[in-house]
């Protein structure tokens, strides 16, 4: 694509087109530039996709799908199996969103519709500031308060309910998955409830009104008109939030306790992907760092699948309409 | 925080107490020094030399490397590199560094592994040791330091419960196996006398990263107890997923991991125990079946029971001797043997590299009022290296030529 045809269809309606093509002597340049950094860009990426897969390749070749399927990761021995890895990519990023996106609409669909903006207004701006956090201070946070009421408090109770039985046995030591999921969900609400907020505020006044006229009462509005107006909105949140999930790497590391172990119990240690290539780049032998670098693959795999599956929902839901 | 504790702690103390005692040398001329340590500065021209690898010696290297410049008005020494000893050996093999610093010497394999054109063989390197240090058993079971018995007593582990707590065959605080190595945690119940220590599951915390205190950690456990910790003799990574350990990133990962968890054990750069209040250190049976604390007393013992240290036998884990902390080991300095086919592209270069190497790996001598690389290493936190690893250190670098002349002299 020509960067006078994006510039054409991203500033649709502003300027008509034949505005956009080079006249004068200036205007070449100015072009110019703007292919240059275009191109900048576009080799930008291809070459990080490159040397990421590049280095990784060693991996590939020696241990080919098994590094998607073992179930055993022991860098010593230099055995590589990025099941754990990915599970426990999986579950903490699920299980976060399980908690994030269900609170984060209903608490962007109040701030937006129910609440009074003197009192809105105030919390938006605290929630965008919670959005903008360093992840690594929700790390340290879980990890001096959330590690120690897991520990004292959460896991003891229900090692007892459950007599220690299945999925409720092992050390009750605060780190683990379910630290991990919490304070994950935690820090990816803000995205959630900030994104959303600005999608609902958007829905057309005259809708609202119009269903209200009707004589749709509030939850029927919010269930008929908002939801399915802001839909691809708030996908695009839920989606930033799993993005912003499957690839947190600093809070995780600090609260998961960094062993790569298969999840087996509500208690499991566990490494999430970015956490493990975080945790062990340092030092590494060159197999570790291939392996290192497959794991960064299969993150970036992880993350072009949410991305589409979400571009195709949004089409899905789209020619529905 | 390594590195920023130590580093900024020894910063300081390095410019403002060591810099002044540089000021002001040499009070008496009764005192011998050493004629290649006093002509260290001497190089023939301007000069800068380049250093990376092990984050080990960091705090060292950050405090010293100041120090040599402010007496040095030809050199210029860049800052040091920590990428880890994996990078150190890559960077000299590459000529990109004049010198690294590696946990473990350098090994024929090392350089086989790797693909670059100007890497040489083995020996076209000489490696001398720079530091000395011990790793320590960290705890952390309130229980136990909670009970008057542990000021008296301490806490006790041998090689054997070691190696059993990391291949899982020992699980609990109370097994017999510790208990038996405690003989003085007793408690009464029902008139008997019964092993006071706590009923409960020991929480094992290990490096996650690569790292060379795992080195001399496995190195020790599969030297002390070959046949219970079988597994290849020294790894740099000990958490897979068999054994669920608790992995830290860093000395300051695992000691933050021991501090949030009650019953859990770890192992940890001596420094480390120093620096944290909630973590304690168990004293450790050596191989002369004495219990012994680690402090730098009993690391400098371990390192005088094996006097000849060289790049191929260097381990001086599970030493004899009563007073000897087992768990000991060296850090090493690798630079080019010919230093003509090497970073340095003159002369000068090359002498200030050979002769920051040889200040760094020495001690001034008693009463010269002078500061020299092992004084900072030992206000630092290492201890400072013994007299034949200096010696050692000195022969080595005895062996390095720029065009066919020795360097130092």
């Amino acid at each position: 694509m020509s960067s006078q045809t994006a510039t054409h269809s991203g500033e649709r309606g502003h300027f008509p087109a034949r505005g956009l093509r080079p006249r004068a002597g200036t205007d070449r340049v100015y072009n110019f530039f703007l292919r240059l950094v275009a191109a900048i860009f576009a080799a930008i990426v291809v070459l990080f996709v490159w040397s990421v897969v590049h280095q990784s390749l060693p991996a590939w070749s020696r241990y080919g799908l098994t590094f998607l399927t073992g179930t055993n990761w022991a860098p010593a021995d230099e055995i590589f199996g990025a099941a754990p890895l990915i599970l426990a990519t999986l579950i903490t990023t699920g299980v976060a969103l399980l908690f994030a996106v269900p609170v984060g609409i209903g608490a962007a669909l109040t701030l937006t519709f129910i609440v009074p903006p003197r009192i809105s207004h105030p919390l938006r701006s605290i929630i965008e500031l919670l959005a903008a956090v360093p992840s690594v201070v929700y790390g340290l946070w879980g990890l001096s308060i959330i590690v120690p009421w897991m520990s004292h408090t959460v896991q003891p109770w229900l090692a007892n309910v459950t007599d220690s039985q299945g999925i409720f046995s092992g050390l009750q030591v605060g780190l683990g998955l379910p630290t991990a999921s919490l304070v994950l969900g935690i820090m990816v609400l803000p995205t959630v409830v900030a994104v959303s907020r600005d999608v609902f505020a958007n829905v057309p006044r005259d809708q609202i009104e119009g269903a209200l006229s009707l004589g749709a009462t509030q939850s029927q509005v919010l269930r008929k008109v908002v939801l399915p107006h802001a839909r691809f909105g708030v996908l695009g949140a839920v989606s930033l939030a799993t993005g912003r999930a499957l690839g947190e790497t600093v809070a995780v590391a600090m609260v998961i306790g960094q062993s790569p172990a298969m999840p087996h119990s509500f208690f499991s240690l566990g490494s999430t992907l970015a956490s493990t290539i975080a945790g062990q780049y340092i030092d590494s032998s060159q197999l570790h760092l291939a392996a290192l670098g497959a794991c960064a693959v299969i993150l970036m795999v992880l993350t072009a699948v949410v991305n589409f599956l979400a571009r195709l929902l949004v089409r899905r839901t789209a020619g529905g309409q | 925080m390594k590195k920023t504790l130590r580093g900024t702690l020894g910063s300081a103390a390095a410019v403002l107490g060591l810099a002044a005692s540089i000021a002001a040398p040499v009070g008496a001329a009764t005192v011998k020094v050493d004629p290649i340590l006093t002509n260290d500065t001497k190089i023939s021209a301007t000069a800068t030399v380049a250093s990376a690898g092990a984050t080990f010696d960091t705090p060292f290297f950050s405090a010293a490397f100041p120090v040599y410049s402010a007496r040095n008005s030809k050199a210029t020494v860049g800052a040091y590199g920590a990428g880890g000893s994996g990078a150190g050996q890559a960077a000299i093999m590459q000529n990109t560094v004049n010198f690294a610093a590696s946990d473990v010497p350098m090994t024929a394999a090392d350089i086989a592994a790797k693909s670059y054109p100007t890497k040489g063989t083995i020996d076209d390197y000489v490696q001398v040791p720079v530091a000395l240090g011990g790793v320590a058993v960290a705890f952390h079971n309130s229980e136990i330091t909670g009970n008057k018995l542990y000021k008296s007593n301490g806490f006790n582990v041998t090689s054997e419960i070691l190696a059993k707590i990391y291949t899982g065959a020992i699980t609990k605080w109370n097994d017999t196996a510790l208990c038996a190595a405690n003989p003085k945690w007793l408690k009464t119940v029902n008139k008997k006398k019964v092993c006071a220590l706590p009923d409960h599951a020991i929480v094992v915390n290990a490096r996650s990263d690569s790292s060379g205190t795992t080195y001399i950690f496995t190195d020790y456990l599969h030297a002390a107890q070959p046949t219970i910790f079988t597994a290849a003799a020294a790894k740099t990574t000990l958490v897979t997923s068999g054994n669920g350990f608790i992995g830290g990133s860093g000395n300051q990962g695992v000691a933050a991991n021991l501090e949030n968890t009650d019953y859990s054990i770890g192992y940890v750069e001596y420094s480390y125990v120093l620096l944290n209040k909630t973590l304690d250190a168990a004293n450790v049976v050596n191989a002369a079946g004495k219990s012994v604390a680690i402090s730098p007393t009993s690391i400098a013992a371990a390192a005088a029971t094996k006097p000849t240290i060289s790049a191929t036998n260097f381990s001086i884990v599970n030493a004899t001797g009563a007073t000897s902390y087992p768990i000991s080991g060296y850090s090493w300095v690798m630079l080019r043997k010919d230093q003509s086919n090497s970073k340095a592209t003159s002369l000068a270069e090359a002498e200030l590299t050979v002769k920051l190497v040889d200040w760094l790996a020495h001690s001034a001598p008693k009463n010269s009022g002078l500061t020299f690389g092992q004084d900072i290493a030992a206000a630092q936190g290492y201890v400072a290296l013994p007299t034949q690893a200096q010696t050692a250190a000195r022969n080595g670098l005895k062996t390095v030529t720029y065009s066919g002349a020795v360097v130092l002299k």
